[in-house]
């Protein structure tokens, strides 16, 4: 009984999922988000086969790991690579279907047919003495009075609001009732001036803003700041008759309700494709009656003298063009590479100077005879058990700062040096960061090299000593060779991690100095890693998520190769297989 | 033995080695408990210890400023005010206000017993007047009999070294008191009159004479000289200057203005003569003979100027392109001199004539009038410039000769001074022993501790210093010196602590009566503002504004700076002072001084314990989520075999070797999409940045799976024999014996999300939202660069759990990374 219970629960549960990620995948669906959609959609098949299917028991317990792989990293990876062929970036946000919806919807995208403004006047709910949110606004139009409420949402995206509206209703009597609603007007004039109050359902808007009335001047700012641009930027209210009022700036400054038109309407255009008429899409301004340019993933406006305005961006498939631009743009392939090389010379030194410091301290404290050694070991492995943020922070504000750090003004002149430009100088900021990872990784290669001779056999060292062979020979010809084979993947790993090393980069010098006369933000220190990091996070010149995309899956198969190089090394593709 | 002693030499290295590299973090301690300004100070460590940084880190105390913008906020009903009702409204304000009465009364009892302690030290030291003086009169006396003065024989060395130092000096000064001895010895007069002073110094002015040879008037001359030589070839470089560059204006006209006219001119006068060759075959005739001597004449007055050009531009050197232009211009001009009669009865010779008289003529007279002035010119200038550059040649070679023999004579006289070295010492020996006598006498006076007698330990220091500074010798004369220095140091100290202790408690008092004043009318106003406030009317209260001016302004100007001041000094003076008895009151003035200072200093606004909070529960979160989903999709790549098993988690492994950055974009996207619908996901927000870290599965999957490897699998096979399901078994078997290995990866996972930064960084924006990775950034950049005290508390505080959880997870972390490449 109750296992039948548990079992009706169970399956409730799982229809109940099936539904939700049913709702997501379309609901993505219709947001464009095809693939994700795709991805959500593939799940759902696979989840409802490994629940339905005995065979693929296995795979049941997979289902969480798989979701969160899917999610989190398989669809990354394939929307970097596809990014990697857009212009996605600064100008470049949106997708061609909002770009044009934003241009039809938007009242921003609109021109006055009729310069005379109509009058209006804005009421509000006060609460005590502090007007609220709440308004109404009466318009004038051809002597008739009009009531708009609050417009309403009609194209959003996300929670931003396109477009709203409000059809206006005529008002003709003292009290009128509409929609379950009653008006009523206080005192029933046919003058807005003289218009003080409006109730609404026992609810009493007072009059707050009129632009021709100098009395309600004191409330412009709250109008402007909380009504205006919260609720009016984006809206239209529409009359009976059809015609579109909507809140622009007039001639004289103030902000007035005119007649609109919409600049652009969609339109069919026929065009010869390969001998055959087919329809296509296209914009047409209706001010100029010119049809809208649509180029390098933007679109244009053009007057009558062919002059282009850029109206709007959005993602558009550029090819290998952000590829090509690494090889032939001069001003960013000459600071690219020298980042290229810097990033090998980087992870390559790091790794080096890391094991030339942690392996004489591995082979001093391998003597079990040296007392105390499991405390320096302990004493030694604080530098890597300290968070890295922190060692960073630690050692560009306090120790590397040129002005008031440590090294500058105590270490330096004890020497008789002059102070080191830690930050500003290309090599001295290149030392500086190599001497921080030093600091932080060398304790990493001490502890591996210290189990490494753990398990050198020490019959060998005894057979090398009968045949006369002296320390440093006995330390060439064997424990050399065989740490280095037993050390060699990790040693790759490292590498792999210290290319990727943005953390220390970022923190310590954030890539600089700047490199002179590149288009990019690039520095002297600057590695591949934070080099995307700044082409796609940092202001400054724009984001570029479509070129930082590219660089990205370059890192991608580096990284790529050096890790399955990585798997042959360490035999994981054996282990795997136990 | 040797053995042993390599063995001590290693602990030695090793121990130094580890101060070396430990050494940021010793750095991260000391200045976290440092009191001062660590960025700004010369010292590297200070013995002013105080928790001060942790208690503003961890507790931060709602000290005065806040107190009163608070409570301007609350008058103001900005947030988080705005929705307070009344009552709990006036409540917090009267709570405050006692607050803020509270911090005035502590700082006026603290002001209170900085001055008893001042008391206390100004007593001490009036009654113990004497015995400092005694002191002081004794080491001197002492340094008196040690100074030895060697007797000098009355040579002329002597006597000239004598006549240096007196000839500058009175009659009756310091110095001459001093030296009286030697004087009166030297010449054999009594020189405590006038008169005879100055005979003996006439003296000695012979024999100072007779040592130098003379040298120094010849020193003086050849110096003056030179310096006469010098100025003169400053004079004639100048000129020199001035027609250099007129010859270069007169050669850029020539070459850049008359050159290119000229070459046009020659082109017209070519083509005139090629016209006059056509004349000749030409057949229409005049009816009469054209007159042409005017033109000729004016020809040949052209052609005389021409001459004249020429034969000067012979004499000058260069301009080889305007002297050929102008040869070939004489030949064109003499050619159309020549056979004119044969013409003169051409129709066409007459329009010759015209272009030659009309449009030539006047342009050749012009240019030649111009390349004559210029000629001039220039020919002047040359010779004035040749001129010049002989005397120049000269003078250069006078001040060469000069400067030798200024150098010759310098020699001559170092060496004659050298002389002077030896009995010089000993005057000067002499010299501050007679100041010593004098120090003594005025001393002797002081009666109490007084301003005055301050200022006469002053000058007995400064005396003291000037000739440590000067003695080069090391031996027991100065090692005595250094020592009295030493030992008056904290007199030094203890008159700028007095100075500026004079002037703290009469600001402060000042400053708390008019806090005092403005907190009772506060009182009075408060309700009606709020009320007013209340009913929707921006109000702020004035008197809490000039509170805040008060305590941003007047205490910063007139106290603060004092108030750092006397606590430093009074820190130095506690290790310095001779009297152990006055110690303890030096550290109360520290200590109250600085406590007053925590009182009413403006403090950084922080959310450290916020930032701390969010690390921790994303932390937890994301380890827990993580395990969790490891430990469950472990199993069957552990226990079942299935399709996809072996190259699944090589394709989990390689991919989980990508950093996450290089997805960012991508998670970012997604966030910022998912954002617009479900806001607690997006950017900027806890959850968001939750979701974008549980990424790190493969790695720790693959951990727990190699322990599940180690369990027997005849464990399970006896719970399904007994009729348990898969699932239960795994449930009840393996999860359990598991644990450990659970409990590491949970640890490794909260350790790596704590110390996580890129994508936090990415992802959030807010600084209520931050990690405390961010948060400890933002304490170590911008406006806080140099705010080290807080910095690295809070690091500390981050750093000491995860180095601790990292030790004592060690033997974990370590098999797990180096898993694979060391095999039993």
């Amino acid at each position: 009984m109750l296992k039948n219970i548990t079992k009706f629960f169970l399956w409730f549960l799982l229809s109940i999922f099936n539904i939700f990620l049913f709702w997501i995948s379309f609901f993505l669906l219709q947001n464009n988000y095809y693939e994700l959609s795709i991805v959500l959609f593939t799940l759902i098949i696979l989840i409802d086969f490994f629940i339905f299917n005995p065979k693929a028991y296995p795979y049941r317990y997979i289902i969480p790991a798989l979701i969160l792989l899917f999610i989190l990293v398989l669809y990354p990876i394939y929307f970097t690579f596809k990014i990697a062929f857009t212009n996605y970036g600064t100008g470049h946000f949106m997708t061609k279907q909002d770009a044009i919806e934003r241009l039809l919807y938007d009242p921003n995208f609109s021109y006055v047919i009729d310069e005379n403004p109509v009058s209006y006047k804005v009421f509000v709910v006060y609460n005590g003495l502090s007007p609220t949110d709440d308004f109404v606004i009466l318009f004038k139009v051809n002597n008739e009075l009009f009531l708009g409420e609050k417009p309403i949402p009609k194209k959003t995206r996300g929670q931003e609001v396109l477009l709203s509206q409000f059809d206006l209703f005529k008002i003709d009597n003292e009290s009128i009732s509409l929609n379950g609603k009653n008006y009523q007007i206080i005192p029933w004039e046919n003058d807005l001036e003289k218009i003080n109050l409006i109730i609404i359902n026992n609810k009493s808007y007072k009059s707050f803003y009129s632009p021709d009335n100098d009395l309600l001047a004191i409330n412009a700012p709250h109008f402007k700041t909380r009504i205006a641009q919260n609720y009016l930027s984006h809206a239209e209210y529409i009359t009976p008759d059809g015609s579109k009022y909507a809140l622009k700036i007039a001639s004289d400054g103030k902000w007035r309700f005119m007649k609109i038109q919409r600049l652009y309407r969609l339109s069919y255009k026929e065009i010869y494709e390969n001998g055959k008429l087919q329809m296509q899409l296209s914009l047409i301004n209706n001010y100029t009656n010119k049809e809208v340019l649509e180029k390098d993933g933007a679109f244009y406006d053009i007057d009558e003298n062919g002059q282009e305005t850029f109206l709007m961006g959005f993602i558009d498939f550029v090819g290998w063009k952000n590829f090509v631009r690494i090889i032939k743009d001069p001003k960013i392939s000459g600071p690219f590479f020298r980042i290229f090389i810097w990033t090998f010379i980087w992870a390559l030194l790091s790794v080096i100077l890391s094991l030339a410091v942690g392996l004489p301290f591995a082979l001093v404290l391998n003597d079990t005879n040296l007392k105390g050694r499991n405390i320096y070991r302990t004493l030694l492995i604080i530098p890597w058990a300290i968070p890295v943020f922190i060692s960073a922070l630690v050692w560009r504000n306090g120790l590397l700062n040129e002005s008031y750090g440590i090294i500058n003004k105590f270490l330096l002149p004890l020497l008789g040096i002059n102070s080191i430009k830690w930050l500003n100088d290309p090599f001295w900021a290149r030392v500086g960061v190599l001497l921080v990872n030093m600091w932080l990784t060398f304790p990493y290669m001490m502890t591996i090299s210290l189990g490494a001779l753990q398990s050198i056999p020490p019959e060998l060292y005894e057979v090398a000593a009968i045949d006369g062979a002296g320390k440093i020979k006995r330390f060439l010809n064997i424990t050399f060779p065989l740490l280095m084979s037993i050390i060699a993947p990790l040693l790759v790993s490292s590498f792999a991690f210290s290319f990727n090393n943005f953390t220390i980069i970022y923190l310590i010098t954030g890539g600089g100095p700047p490199i002179p006369n590149s288009t990019t933000p690039t520095g002297y220190t600057d590695i591949l890693i934070s080099y995307v990091y700044k082409l796609a996070f940092e202001g400054g010149q724009g984001q570029n998520f479509g070129f930082a995309s590219a660089i990205s899956i370059l890192i991608f198969f580096l990284v790529g190769g050096i890790s399955i190089l990585n798997f042959k090394l360490t035999g994981t593709f054996e282990e795997v297989n136990r | 033995m040797v053995q042993k002693k390599r063995k001590l030499i290693t602990h030695i290295i090793l121990i130094f080695l580890i101060i070396v590299i430990l050494f940021p973090v010793v750095w991260v301690i000391t200045t976290s408990i440092r009191r001062d300004e660590a960025a700004f100070s010369t010292k590297l460590f200070s013995s002013r210890v105080s928790l001060q940084n942790y208690r503003d880190l961890v507790f931060p105390e709602k000290n005065l400023p806040y107190l009163i913008q608070s409570l301007q906020s609350m008058i103001q009903l900005v947030k988080p005010y705005d929705s307070w009702d009344k009552d709990k409204l006036n409540n917090k304000i009267d709570n405050y206000i006692d607050r803020v009465e509270n911090y005035l009364l502590e700082t006026e009892n603290r002001l209170d017993e900085v001055e008893q302690s001042y008391e206390n030290i100004k007593n001490y030291l009036l009654e113990h007047s004497h015995d400092i003086k005694n002191q002081v009169i004794n080491n001197i006396e002492n340094l008196i009999n040690i100074i030895n003065i060697s007797n000098l024989q009355p040579t002329i060395e002597n006597e000239a070294a004598l006549y240096v130092i007196l000839s500058k000096e009175r009659f009756n000064s310091t110095t001459h008191k001093a030296l009286k001895d030697f004087l009166d010895s030297f010449t054999d007069l009594d020189t405590s009159s006038r008169s005879n002073y100055e005979k003996a110094l006439e003296k000695l002015k012979e024999s100072y004479e007779k040592t130098l040879n003379g040298y120094d008037k010849i020193y003086l001359n050849t110096e003056n000289e030179l310096n006469k030589c010098k100025f003169e070839i400053n004079e004639l470089q100048k000129k020199y200057q001035v027609f250099q560059n007129k010859i270069f204006e007169i050669n850029i006209i020539l070459e850049k203005d008359i050159t290119p006219e000229l070459e046009k001119l020659t082109e017209s006068l070519k083509n005139l003569n090629n016209l006059k060759e056509n004349i000749k075959n030409s057949s229409t005739e005049n009816p009469y003979i054209i007159d042409d001597s005017e033109p000729i004449k004016n020809l040949e007055e052209v052609d005389k100027l021409l001459n004249d050009l020429i034969t000067n531009l012979e004499k000058l050197p260069g301009y080889d392109n305007l002297k050929n232009i102008l040869k070939i211009q004489k030949d064109e001009i003499e050619k159309l001199m020549l056979e004119n009669d044969s013409l003169k009865n051409k129709l066409v010779y007459s329009n010759l004539i015209n272009i030659y008289y009309s449009e030539l003529h006047p342009r050749i007279l012009k240019i030649y009038n111009e390349i004559k002035t210029n000629i001039f010119d220039i020919k002047d200038i040359i010779y004035a410039f040749e001129n010049l550059n002989d005397q120049l040649e000269k003078l250069k070679n006078k001040e060469n000769e000069l400067t030798n023999k200024k150098l010759e004579i310098e020699k001559k006289l170092f060496e004659v001074q050298q002389l002077f070295i030896e009995p010089q010492k000993v005057y000067n020996l002499k010299i501050f022993k007679e100041k010593l006598h004098n120090l003594i006498t005025s001393l002797e006076k002081a009666k109490s501790f007084s301003k005055i007698d301050l200022i006469k330990y002053h000058s007995t220091l400064k005396t003291l210093r000037e000739f440590s500074n000067s003695y080069n010798e090391k031996d027991e004369l100065q090692k005595n010196v250094n020592k009295i220095i030493q030992d008056l140091n904290w007199i030094e100290i203890y008159r700028d602590f007095e100075s500026k202790m004079e002037k703290i408690p009469e600001n402060l008092k000042n400053i708390l009566t008019d806090m005092e004043k403005s907190l009772n009318d506060f009182k009075n106003s408060y309700k009606d503002l709020l009320n007013l406030s209340s009913n929707g009317i921006f109000v702020s209260s004035e008197i809490l504004n000039k509170m805040y001016d008060t305590v941003k302004m007047d205490f910063v100007n007139k106290v603060r700076a004092n108030m750092s001041i006397a606590s430093r000094k009074a820190s130095i003076l506690l290790d310095l002072i001779p009297f152990n008895v006055l110690k303890s009151d030096f550290k109360n003035i520290d200590k109250q001084l600085f406590r007053i200072d925590q009182i009413w200093k403006q403090k950084i606004k922080h959310y450290f314990w916020l930032w701390v909070l969010n690390s921790v529960i994303i932390s937890l979160i994301v380890a827990t989520i993580t395990t969790a989903v490891c430990a469950i999709a472990a199993y069957p790549f552990s226990r079942m075999k299935f399709f996809g098993r072996r190259y699944g988690i090589i394709a989990l492994l390689l991919i989980q070797m990508f950093p996450g950055v290089v997805f960012m974009i991508a998670i970012y996207d997604l966030l910022n999409f998912i954002g617009r619908y479900v806001s607690f996901l997006g950017i900027d927000t806890l959850g968001g940045l939750i979701f974008a870290y549980l990424t790190n599965i493969a790695f720790n999957m693959f951990l727990i799976k190699g322990f599940y490897d180690t369990i027997p699998i005849s464990l399970e096979e006896a719970a399904i024999v007994d009729g348990a399901t898969r699932f239960q078994s795994f449930y009840k078997i393996i999860l359990p014996l598991s644990r450990p290995i659970l409990t590491v990866v949970f640890l490794l996972i909260f350790m790596g999300t704590f110390n996580e930064y890129v994508v936090a960084r990415i992802i959030l924006q807010d600084v209520k939202h931050y990690t405390y990775a961010l948060g400890l950034q933002s304490f170590a950049t911008g406006p806080y660069e140099t705010e080290w005290g807080l910095f690295t508390a809070a690091a500390l505080l981050g750093m000491a759990p995860m180095i601790i959880l990292f030790l004592s997870l060690q033997k974990y972390l370590v098999s797990g990374l180096t898993r694979g490449a060391i095999k039993e």
